[in-house]
């Protein structure tokens, strides 16, 4: 019991709860002495959450370090904590690679339930049975689905890569902040538990984009605690955003020229400049839905002098570049397990590398393409639509440079290469369905259908789902110094790629015949019965192979075969250390020669003096 | 397997080729989209095939170079040359190409467009649109302003649509007539449609407005140009808004009210104090959720009695108990919380 209370996570849940109460009480009390009614649900809750997430992380000891150092006391010792090692990853850890695994396992963790919630909107929508989801309560489930994929795990399962990987890679001893790196990771359980009691707390039946004044009028409390996690999440993102960039700039190991980097570097880059100069955008628009909503402002309500197309504008501004804050990191995974199953150096790596940033700065000037249907003045239609398939050409730069890498090379066929290649065509289909939703007579009749829908997870499976599945199965030999089961990934990989299919090729139809999104009904007898059903069986094996997945990461800690520091022949820096890595990465920091995806070349070394792991060869 | 470079380029060009007629074959000759009915869906629909067979193109291209070098390319070769890192041309072309198709796309999408958007030679029918949670309205002002919860059109008379919305954000579609346009509170917007098929159509809403969103449509008919003008013909005109009642009917505690057309029949209900009231409800319109409600104060706080909702046409009696203060307080539908709401008088 003892030891129980001692981690971080079971202190900081039970400190939030006890601080969710004291801020219930002392809001109640202030009302009442103010001469108020003591209780209305809304503005109570609204501050004692706040005073909650405040005393989680109190409690879970996230500001212990800045408190000590306030008042003058020696800051406590770094290093791997006394105890079992497991129990680090439940308490505050500033070691990156401890960060990263919290990171990626939080992801994972949610991804389950997340994706549970669409299966649930899925088989409601087959009407093979009468439907056991009430209007209000099907759109709050797929809302819901919506904010705790995005926020909860596509953004922290790519921080959780990063973490990892970016230090290891650029040949660093450890993040530039590392206490501001476990202050950003704490954030995210926090904004999970919110955005999975938002269901409990009455939902909220706005779509993941809440437009006001739909968001700010008519919903419950669910509303509240979705608006503050995704506040929370935001704050975290923009702080790891500044954590690896400065990293990537300052850190570098000598030689290690920004064209020596892996792409993945490269893509984190990109991703996490969009993170910085783009995630306040959602926040304040958040923000300031919440206070409309609890505290009687206005910013978007016409009666009170606001305009709704402004919050679309806010929330656009990061919700477009965002989509590129999911998928980028996963190009960048592609970018570097093709060449290297393949046995051939990749095709361009500068156009390739170059590709990453020029997709984020193309991406944010499209924002308005959401909003052609929106009432935006009409011929500021043309240019958005210029700009938005503009971003077609780096990313064609990728998909041909990755073909061309594959082309007369030596493939050797791993399940980290089968799940890259899923995700490729997959990605293609999310690509090419874009194009007629960029231009605006098609988007007018498409936009708001289930063809945008389609479009949106072809993107996202190929560009965020896949290919982290493939790092999970690439790296897992270097986190855990054990190897996954290829059996059951070979398993997970046929489910994951067959259930992509299905689910996302009948969304492709559907949004052609004329299904609207977010709807809990349709009507029988114009062909969309049978491919909801096979949708609805796209989603279930995903949710399958999502499962092999769980099952194979724990059974592999005991069970997997023995790694080794370098089990896929790789040449990026941190295979030439130990797996696990040391503490602190390297024994000694490698120096860097060459190109990181020379693959296949004799003669080209990627550092001079790889610091490797005791009895490994290269 | 001893093929050469160019060998291998040759066979992946038959494959690549034949993969692209087929999926043209499919886009262009199945019907992928059902039903256009207007001069507008004809647009986007040619556009979308034209884009459908480039993209299948590009499609087929990739595809095959990945799947060819998956089958052919898995051995070690003895004989490789070292592998090539880049092509300065290659790579210039896959880049340039894209963005001539690109801008092209651009251009015929701009003049598409544009061509939407033109003016029709004869006149244009006008229709105001009014989105609410969760119904439409529709109002003709070049007909005395008459208003009806369902949506007829002319065939062959291009229409000018000002939307507005009275509480969210909702969105304006027929699936069969092509572009949607939101309904956004505070401002009007604009959609211009030419109906070419007499049929009977959805205005659904395709914005989520909310929980009722699913159930936000209402009926189209397109017709011919002499049963629109008898329709219109047939329509009452609408009586003015009713102003303070002046004159309060006498109590009563059986109340009969109509909803139709997105109204009550009564402005003024009056009930004795403290008795049990019957409301037979009566509700009218097609497919549009109503339902009678009493609040004790004009922001709806606080109910004396919330009836369910149903969905027309239906008729339900409602009972409740009338306050025992006598005064003036509200009723309303819930639904229609901006448009449907009157006084209730206990005396």
């Amino acid at each position: 019991m003892k030891t129980i209370l001692s981690l971080g996570i079971v202190r900081g849940v039970l400190a939030g709860l006890a601080g969710t109460a004291a801020g219930v009480g002392l809001t109640v009390l202030g009302r009442w002495a103010m001469g108020m009614t003591p209780w209305s649900e809304g503005p109570v809750f609204t501050i004692a959450i706040f005073v909650g997430v405040f005393a989680y992380l109190i409690g879970a000891g996230v500001f212990n370090y800045w408190a000590r150092w306030m008042i003058g006391q020696r800051p406590p010792e770094e290093g791997p904590p006394p105890g079992p090692a497991w129990r680090r990853y439940f308490s505050v850890d500033t070691n990156h690679k401890v960060i990263g695994v919290q990171y990626f396992v939080t992801a994972m963790t949610f991804l389950p339930f997340a994706v549970a919630l669409q299966v649930m909107g899925r088989l409601d929508l087959t009407k093979l049975y009468p439907a056991f989801l009430a209007n209000g309560t099907y759109e709050s489930v797929i809302s819901d689905h919506g904010i705790v994929m995005l926020f909860i795990v596509a953004v922290p399962a790519f921080g959780g890569l990063m973490n990892y990987l970016i230090p290891l890679m650029i040949g660093a001893r450890d993040v530039a902040f590392p206490h501001l790196n476990a202050f950003t990771f704490w954030l995210v359980p926090a904004a999970g538990l919110l955005a999975v009691f938002s269901l409990a707390a009455g939902g909220f039946d706005t779509g993941w984009t809440v437009y006001p004044p739909l968001s700010s009028t008519f919903q419950k409390v669910g509303m509240n605690l979705i608006l503050i996690g995704v506040f929370l999440a935001g704050l975290s993102s923009i702080l790891t955003a500044v954590n690896i960039l400065a990293t990537i700039i300052k850190m570098r190991a000598p030689g290690m020229t920004l064209f020596r980097m892996p792409v993945f570097v490269w893509s984190s880059l990109a991703t996490t400049g969009l993170s910085l100069l783009f995630t306040q955008f959602i926040a304040v628009a958040f923000l300031l839905v919440l206070l409309e909503k609890q505290f009687g402002l206005s910013f978007f309500r016409p009666e009170g002098g606001g305009q709704p197309l402004l919050y679309q504008y806010l929330f656009w501004f990061y919700s477009h570049p965002a989509v590129y804050i999911f998928v980028l990191p996963g190009l960048g995974i592609i970018s570097d397990l093709v060449p290297l199953f393949s046995n051939k150096p990749l095709f361009g790596y500068r156009g390739v590398a170059i590709s990453s940033p020029g997709i984020a700065i193309g991406g944010v000037f499209v924002f308005a393409h959401h909003m052609f249907a929106a009432g935006i003045p009409a011929a500021m239609r043309v240019p958005f639509m210029v700009t938005t398939l503009l971003v077609a050409i780096p990313t064609g730069v990728k998909v041909f440079a990755w073909a061309a890498t594959m082309w007369m090379g030596r493939i050797r066929i791993t399940t980290p290469l089968l799940f890259v290649l899923s995700a490729i065509l997959v990605f293609l289909i999310g690509g090419l369905t874009g194009i007629p939703l960029g231009v605006v007579p098609t988007d007018l009749y498409l936009h708001d259908t289930y063809f945008v829908v389609g479009h949106f997870h072809a993107t996202l499976f190929g560009g965020f789902l896949l290919p982290a599945m493939a790092a999970v199965y690439f790296w897992y030999p270097k986190v855990t110094g054990r190897m996954l089961s290829d059996r059951l990934g070979r398993r997970q990989w046929l489910a994951m790629t067959l259930g992509v299919g299905l689910l996302v090729i009948p969304l492709l139809g559907l949004g052609l015949l004329g299904m609207r999104r977010r709807v809990a009904d349709y009507a029988l007898g114009l062909g969309m019965q049978p491919l909801h059903i096979i949708t609805a069986v796209g989603g279930l094996l995903v949710f399958g192979g999502v499962a092999i997945m769980v099952v194979n990461i724990v059974r592999s800690l005991k069970h997997g075969e023995v790694a080794g520091s370098n089990p896929w022949g790789a040449r990026t820096l941190e295979w030439q250390t130990s797996s696990p890595p040391p503490e602190h990465n390297f024994a000694k920091i490698p120096q860097v020669i060459g190109q990181p995806d020379v693959y296949g070349v004799p003669g080209e070394d990627y550092t001079v003096a790889p610091g490797r792991g005791p009895g490994e060869a290269a | 397997m001893r093929r050469s470079g160019r060998g291998h380029l040759i066979a992946m060009g038959i494959v690549a080729a034949v993969l692209s007629a087929v999926l043209f074959y499919f886009f262009f000759r199945t019907n992928i989209i059902p039903l256009p009915a207007s001069r507008e869906r004809g647009e986007i629909d040619t556009f979308l095939r034209v884009m459908f067979a480039i993209g299948s193109v590009f499609f087929a291209i990739i595809v095959t170079v990945y799947s060819y070098s998956l089958i052919f390319f898995r051995r070690p070769r003895a004989d490789a040359a070292p592998p090539a890192r880049g092509n300065p041309a290659l790579e210039m072309t896959w880049t340039l190409v894209p963005l001539a198709i690109v801008i092209g796309l651009s251009a015929v999408g701009g003049a598409v467009l544009a061509r939407m958007g033109q003016a029709a030679p004869q006149t244009e029918l006008q229709v105001n649109v009014s989105a609410f949670r969760f119904g439409w309205r529709f109002t003709y002002p070049q007909y005395g302003n008459i208003a009806s919860a369902t949506l007829e059109l002319q065939v062959d008379r291009r229409v000018h649509f000002e939307i507005q919305s009275l509480d969210v954000v909702h969105s304006f579609w027929v699936q069969e007539l092509g572009p949607k346009q939101d309904a956004v509170p505070g401002m009007t917007t604009e959609l211009y449609i030419t109906p070419t098929k007499t049929g009977d159509y959805l205005v659904e809403c395709s914005q989520l407005c909310g929980y009722g969103h699913t159930l936000m449509v209402a009926p189209v008919h397109v017709v011919s140009a002499a049963d629109f003008e008898s329709w219109a013909s047939q329509q009452p005109k609408p009586t003015p808004t009713p102003t303070a009642p002046s004159t309060v009917p006498a109590p009563s505690t059986t109340i009969n009210l109509v909803a139709r057309n997105i109204a009550f029949d009564l402005s003024v209900i009056t009930v004795p104090a403290g008795k049990m009231i019957t409301v037979n409800f009566d509700n009218q319109d097609q497919s549009v959720p109503h339902n009678f409600a009493a609040y004790i104060d004009q922001f709806a706080t606080t109910p004396i009695f919330v009836g369910q909702i149903i969905t027309g046409p239906a008729k339900t009696t409602y009972t409740f108990t009338a306050p025992v203060q006598p005064g003036r307080y509200l009723f309303r539908c819930d639904v229609h919380p901006t448009t449907m709401t009157g006084t209730l008088v206990v005396q």
